[in-house]
């Protein structure tokens, strides 16, 4: 407020703005480490899809019915529940798969999205085929790519046979990365 | 009359807003910049404002869950009074807010209001164009229907093909193993506060920037963009040719703004709401994803590229594409703006590579101009070349940089 003498004005504030930006520094320093320490939670959350509880091993083996809700040489529509869902899922976690039996206790499970963009492909069984509605993607009854822009077959799911009943392993949106550990059986396997 | 006046000076006295207010409202354009070419960038932020407002509204009764979402909508579609038409306005508004966009940008690239100082201008556009996508997109899911759940299929198997990262990268996308109830909700979180919280901070930096930088000037021939003399004789201009923003310009800003939004509410009234279509099952095999128009010409192009072009198209197409927006902005920073002079410069080897260099080959030609390569427009301003031959006339030279 009042006059002060110049010199010891001048030395007060050049040594007080040096204490003023020392603790300016530091509180930079403090509000840095809170930051850092308040973002491994908020990244921890962000990014729980993939390193959360499940690690984004998904997979599970689950019943799909009985063997004899499958023909033999014939290609079926079945649904499952998805092993993994929440309350939030509405029908979403019903998901569908083409079953064909091709022998006895020889399968094939497709996974209905197809390999190109993931639409749902449909079995027609005057023609033995799996066709895409987007894009003309054709596959033939075992799977295999036949035409269109698919790069590979359709995803086939892992599946056993046990005490009558017809199991896969699933869990799952297949596409090309996220399908890489399931099964793909090349045509010549099939004997 | 006098009582409202001391009450607006009472509020002013404390905001102290008013003369920033009076200031940008009076600020000077060039008078051939009051012009019906103008008016989109304002129809844009106006038809921005409407989707605020009906998406808010529409927010009151929207559930943004996989298990309630398509019924919410329905709900909105046939028991709350006039749900129909707020979700028609939304999502018309949507597409407008696209067209609308798309015009505003081949206008500044046509009139070459991209050029220095107005650089970042554009590449903040460029952002804001992106976002109105991301936003037309995430809208398209929270319609939470057949198509858009088939469309977030698309969406996973196109980051499926990212290399390394594919399977995580899907499962952040999804929210989780499979489209289900966390994917609406992350969509929910980016259409309703990540993207607009976005959108209105850059809209404020690209407005500012119009304000601090002043309009585009209308293009014309003889007038050339230089770094060191540019701001002057804009600046110039101004003083000589000046008119206020407010009332000189903004009345053909607010005509069109106007006519867009009835425009808006006509074919709300008409066409009524998108959908939803069937319910988001994805049992029901029997169906026919289609994505909205925005995208129709990528879902089109994806059944035309062979298998090995896909990855490649799809992954390195939009960076490609980003680049290619923002380059008109880094090349061809200088020079004519006026379109059938443009000269050619810059990194020519960049301007190639790149579709914007060959619209910009394609504009010399249409005038029947010969681009010789390098030029710099020596004559006096004002004095105009003969189009067919300007290479040899002594307007036009080819030198050596």
């Amino acid at each position: 407020m009042s006059e002060q003498p110049e010199a010891p004005n001048t030395a007060m504030s050049s040594s007080e703005m040096s204490r003023r930006a020392l603790f300016t520094k530091i509180g930079l320093l403090l509000n840095g480490f809170a930051v850092t320490l308040l973002a491994v939670p908020l990244i921890g959350y962000l990014v729980s899809p993939i390193l959360g509880s499940d690690r984004g091993q998904y997979k599970r083996w689950i019943t799909l019915g009985d063997l004899n809700e499958f023909p033999e040489g014939q290609t079926r529509l079945a649904t499952f529940r998805n092993p993994i869902s929440s309350f939030a899922d509405g029908n979403t976690d019903h998901i569908p798969c083409w079953v064909r039996r091709v022998q006895g206790e020889q399968f094939q499970v497709f996974a209905v999205n197809c390999a190109h963009l993931g639409c749902p492909v449909r079995w027609f069984p005057q023609s033995g085929l799996f066709m895409c509605p987007c894009h003309g993607g054709v596959y033939y009854q075992d799977g295999s790519r036949a035409s269109g822009p698919p790069p590979r077959g359709l995803f086939e799911y892992p599946y056993r046979v046990e005490s009558g009943k017809l199991m896969i392993e699933t869990g799952q949106l297949p596409t090309l990365s996220t399908s890489a550990k399931l099964e793909t059986r090349s045509r010549r396997c099939q004997g | 009359m006098s009582r409202l006046k001391q009450i607006g000076e009472w509020f002013d006295d404390r905001l102290q807003l008013g003369s920033a207010i009076r200031e940008a409202m009076s600020h000077p354009v060039p008078s051939k910049t009051a012009s019906w070419w103008y008016v989109f960038g304002s129809a844009a932020l106006t038809i921005f404002g409407l989707q605020v407002v009906t998406g808010i509204l529409l927010a009151l009764i929207y559930v943004p869950s996989a298990a309630e979402a398509w019924n919410s909508l329905q709900h909105l579609n046939h028991h709350v009074t006039l749900g129909w038409f707020l979700r028609a306005l939304h999502g018309l508004g949507s597409n407008f807010m696209v067209a609308v966009v798309l015009i505003h940008m081949c206008q500044v690239f046509l009139f070459g209001a991209y050029k220095f100082p107005r650089q970042l201008t554009w590449i903040i556009g460029v952002f804001l164009l992106l976002m109105t996508l991301g936003m037309a997109f995430t809208g398209q899911v929270l319609r939470f229907d057949q198509d858009a759940y088939w469309g977030l299929g698309i969406g996973a198997s196109i980051t499926s093909r990212i290399p390394l990262i594919g399977a995580p990268a899907v499962h952040m996308l999804l929210g989780g193993p499979i489209i289900a109830g966390a994917t609406l909700s992350r969509f929910f979180a980016l259409h309703v506060f990540l993207i607009p919280g976005l959108l209105i901070g850059f809209v404020g930096l690209h407005l500012l920037m119009v304000l601090k930088l002043g309009i585009n000037e209308w293009a014309m021939p003889g007038r050339i963009v230089r770094k060191a003399t540019y701001e002057e004789e804009y600046h110039e201009l101004l003083k000589k040719d000046g008119i206020p923003f407010v009332p000189g310009a903004i009345w053909k800003d607010m005509l069109f703004s106007a006519a867009i939004i009835v425009a808006i509410m006509i074919c709300a009234a008409y066409f009524g709401p998108f959908g939803p279509t069937g319910y988001p099952d994805p049992t029901i095999v029997q169906t026919i994803p289609k994505p909205d128009f925005f995208f129709l010409w990528l879902y089109a192009m994806l059944a035309l590229l062979p298998p090995e072009m896909e990855t490649p198209a799809l992954l390195i197409g939009p960076g490609h594409r980003n680049r290619l927006l923002n380059s008109p902005s880094l090349p061809h920073r200088r020079g004519r703006k006026e379109l059938a002079e443009a000269p050619r410069r810059g990194n020519h080897l960049a301007a190639c590579r790149s579709l914007v260099g060959d619209v910009h080959q394609a504009r010399d030609l249409l005038a029947l101009e010969p681009n010789c390569g390098r030029v710099e427009w020596r004559s006096p301003a004002g004095v105009r070349p003969e189009r067919t031959h300007a290479a040899a006339t002594p307007g036009c030279a080819c030198v050596p940089r």
